[in-house]
């Protein structure tokens, strides 16, 4: 089952390239560009929010850090990739500064912490810089696609091969155990306090080139918008559309929403959001696998039956 | 400078009663449901359009449409009861606050839209004939409208403690928040407190929001904001006493206004989130009352 | 035979409430103790004690020579000290062999030098739920969930293993098999300590009871001795048989 995942992955890997190279489709393109920043930024919030179990509202600040410095050191003059590792890096120390004072808090309390400290962030940044972040001309001049899919392309499998490592590891195995019962794991030798840092940490590392992938790719934009709220929400919106905990559910959760608001009409534009607000609501209600557990359902029905790998939530939650 | 200062501390302190009034509903539904709802904010987008539509269309005085938008919005609480929070209570407390989060954020994605597409993006705000009235003290300016909202929070928060405490419904809902298997095996209709006090909690949004629209102003993306206000004023007051939480709300109000006055108007805001997180991390459990220990 | 457990007038409150108040006792190594009383006694305070997942106010737990008061729960239960709780707290979300496997990654000094997966299925099956190890946890019965838990325990290989009200909720037929497993654990090497509410549930098990009353130690004895006790009887057991 996992070798066939792995090789399903590899070939798809090999498509997404195959298709950067080829097509010309500017639309399509934006798309799939889109919809790879989504979905790193869903991977990484899932390795908190899915593995770990700890409900994050301030990821934006995370992603919006990554787009900020990888944008100014970038157009500064700095090499894009030295600009990224420096991003990276900045984000992860700062993760792990506030994430001591912020982990002590369980369940809501963290949630509505991160919250306001992502609303704080937000603020701040639009304060300090308050002027349109736009390419430079010389840069514009040999803009085109192909760059920053190929970097958004490596963000995503550079998070997907975190995702797995994580979910075959010690580490990994110990945020599960933080996820599902904080005392049992207490109980059974785990340092849940460590572990959840680790995850706040390596999340926000993660989010960090989600947000590099978008400063990379737009011509022009507020900087303070990288850090804006949508961000946090449309990443758990996909997150739990998806499927919470898995690896696919982000990824599949990112594809349905992309590709679903490209398809729906325009002209009401909240019309979108109304669609995909009731059926993340529906999810959480009703189906807390989501749809990748609904499509692991299908294959199950049509091909081999696999041997209890659907992992179940983190929404469903002790009892 | 004095001037100043004097000024910020009656706007802040006014802006806080409407903060204490809107965090009243807030811990309602949390305190008594166990019920999260990060859609109190976008509850009060929508009274506060109420009461503007109210207004606009029909001339209602804003204070004449009081109990109108109460009502409705009563009416709407029990309608969201039932068709969304209503499955989220059926779980145990840790995951119904959870889900609760999790539910009320798609709630408030969906409201939020649907007011920008039915009311426009627009900011909204009722003028009514009195709404520049102010009297002067000191030379210190008191508007009217803003008065009202922290007369209106003052009077909401007596009214709810002297329910709670007085009567036997009151009793009933206090019972069930404490702990609501017991209540229910004491006879006590467990779901229909849940509805009512959800309802009632809906209906003070929308009061506050009737009273945001009259002395501020509206536009759909209000409810996050405001959301926040009231979560920081219920974790700092806690769920003990009504009383407390508009004191809490005025709190909040004096220390981001006079925080403007010295750090500068556009971290007013920020000011008073990083206040709250650093007294949230020296309590880091314990603030929502009794409800840490159930 | 050396000391594996001992506490030293360890006091507990809680509000104005004493849940224990001056409590020592001791365990040797290789022991089965059963920690009997009424509600209230501070039975699960004590294990919470010892287990680190509370703070003493008072009076020091030394385990295995050395004094382990005050540490946080990982670091006891890393030292060799395993638990189970009295309502069952498996990973509902993880397989059988997952929520086992932490037992082994986490729980060992060592981190586990064996393949974590052979040792946890070897866990799983000293307790009879090999066949069952790809399921999740949640898909158990309430017994099955037990056993789960011992296996947990088990293979972080403890030096003691505190079993929190092991037979609560066990049929009459399923009892034989858990005091077998008991002592198994111990012909394993492990020092058993088992708080039980009955008396009579783990008489066939234990090599000593200890009774609490009020906080303090009120007996302590062979099971026999110990069901003649007039004290106990009069504290405890009386009462039980009253109402019985």
């Amino acid at each position: 089952m996992r070798e066939r995942a792995a090789w399903m992955g590899l070939l798809l890997l090999g498509a997404m390239v195959a298709v950067g190279l080829s097509v010309g489709n500017q639309h399509f393109l934006t798309l799939t560009i889109q919809t790879m920043i989504l979905a790193t930024l869903a991977t990484s919030w899932n390795i908190l929010g899915g593995f770990a179990g700890q409900i994050s509202l301030g990821h934006s600040a995370f992603f919006g850090l990554g787009a900020l410095i990888t944008r100014e050191l970038w157009l500064g003059g700095q090499a894009f990739p030295l600009a990224v590792m420096t991003a990276v890096i900045v984000t992860a120390l700062a993760a792990f500064v506030v994430g001591i004072p912020m982990l002590r808090f369980r369940d809501i309390y963290f949630a509505i912490g991160t919250l306001a400290l992502g609303v704080a962030v937000y603020i701040t940044a639009g304060n300090l810089w308050p002027g349109i972040s736009s390419l430079p001309a010389e840069v514009l001049r040999s803009y085109d696609f192909t760059g920053p899919y190929f970097f958004a392309l490596g963000a995503l499998v550079a998070a997907v091969c975190v995702s797995v490592w994580l979910e075959r590891s010690r580490l990994g195995l110990g945020m599960m155990t933080v996820r599902e019962d904080e005392e049992a794991a207490k109980a059974t030798g785990v340092d849940v306090f460590s572990h959840k840092l680790a995850a706040f940490v390596i999340s926000a590392a993660v989010a960090t080139l989600a947000g590099s992938a978008f400063a990379y790719f737009s011509v022009s934009y507020y900087p303070n918008f990288a850090f804006s709220v949508i961000w946090t929400f449309e990443a758990v919106l996909v997150v739990f559309i998806g499927g919470i905990g898995t690896l696919a559910g982000p990824l599949l959760g990112s594809i349905f929403f992309i590709l679903g608001r490209d398809l729906m009409p325009t002209d009401v534009d909240e019309f979108q959001v109304v669609f995909f607000g009731l059926l993340f609501i529906v999810v959480v209600l009703l189906f807390p696998g989501g749809l990748s557990q609904a499509a692991g359902r299908l294959l199950g029905r049509a091909g081999e039956r696999s041997t209890a790998t659907d992992r179940p939530t983190a929404a469903r939650g002790r009892s | 400078m004095s001037q100043l200062i004097a000024q910020s501390i009656v706007s802040g302190v006014l802006l806080g009663g409407v903060y204490g009034l809107v965090a009243l509903g807030l811990a309602l539904s949390f305190g008594v449901l166990r019920v999260l709802n990060v859609a109190h904010g976008e509850l009060l987008m929508l009274g506060g359009y109420l009461a503007f539509f109210a207004f606009r269309e029909w001339g209602l005085d804003p204070f004449v449409s009081l109990p109108l938008v109460f009502v409705v919005m009563f009416g709407f609480g029990v309608l969201l009861y039932l068709c969304l929070f209503r499955f989220v209570t059926r779980t145990e407390t840790h995951t119904r606050i959870k889900n609760s989060l999790l539910v009320s954020f798609g709630l408030a994605l969906v409201l939020q839209a649907l007011a920008v597409r039915f009311f426009t993006a627009d900011e909204r705000t009722i003028s009514t004939a009195y709404s520049s009235e102010a009297f002067t003290i000191w030379s210190i300016r008191v508007p009217m409208v803003r008065l009202a909202g922290l007369v209106v929070a003052i009077v909401a928060a007596f009214v709810l403690e002297w329910v709670l405490h007085r009567t036997r419904f009151g009793k009933a809902l206090r019972a069930t928040s404490e702990d609501w298997t017991r209540a229910a095996l004491t006879g006590i209709d467990v779901r229909r407190i849940y509805q009512i006090a959800f309802a009632v909690s809906a209906a003070l949004a929308a009061i506050a929001g009737s009273m945001v629209s009259l002395g501020y102003s509206v536009s759909p993306s209000i409810g996050l904001g405001w959301t926040l206000k009231a979560l920081i004023v219920v974790v700092l007051a806690g769920l003990g006493s009504m009383r407390g939480i508009v004191v809490a709300g005025v709190a909040l109000g004096l220390v981001e206004s006079l925080s403007s006055v010295w750090i500068g108007g556009q971290y007013r805001e920020v000011t008073a989130l990083v206040l709250f997180l650093i007294v949230l991390s020296f309590r880091p459990l314990g603030f929502f009352g009794r409800a840490a220990g159930a | 035979m050396t000391v594996m457990l001992e506490l030293q007038d360890v006091r507990k409150s809680f509000g104005g409430l004493r849940a224990l108040d001056g409590l020592s006792l001791e365990v040797r190594e290789g022991e089965i103790v059963g920690l009997i009383g009424p509600n209230g006694s501070g039975k699960s305070t004590a294990f919470n004690i010892i287990s680190g997942a509370l703070k003493s106010d008072h009076g020091t737990v030394v385990f295995a020579g050395r004094d382990i008061t005050g540490l946080p729960p990982h670091r006891i239960s890393q030292l060799g000290v395993a638990r189970t709780f009295q309502v069952v707290r498996p990973f509902r979300n993880l397989t059988a062999l997952q929520n086992v496997e932490a037992g082994v990654l986490f729980g060992r000094r060592d981190g586990g030098s064996e393949d974590p997966r052979e040792a946890a299925m070897a866990a799983l099956e000293r307790v009879g739920l090999a066949a069952k190890a790809e399921r999740p946890a949640s898909s158990f019965t309430i017994v099955e969930r037990k056993w789960l838990e011992v296996a947990r325990a088990l293979a972080s290989q403890p030096k003691l293993m505190l079993l929190d009200e092991f037979m609560a909720g066990l049929t009459p037929h399923e009892i034989p098999a858990a005091v077998e497993l008991i002592k198994s654990i111990r012909e394993s090497g492990v020092t058993v300590v088992v708080v039980e509410h009955v008396i009579k549930a783990i008489t066939g098990a234990c090599d000593r009871v200890v009774v609490l009353d009020a906080g303090r130690k009120l007996a302590e004895g062979t099971p026999d001795e110990i069901v003649e006790d007039p004290a106990v009887i009069a504290a405890y057991l009386g009462t039980r048989h009253a109402r019985g």
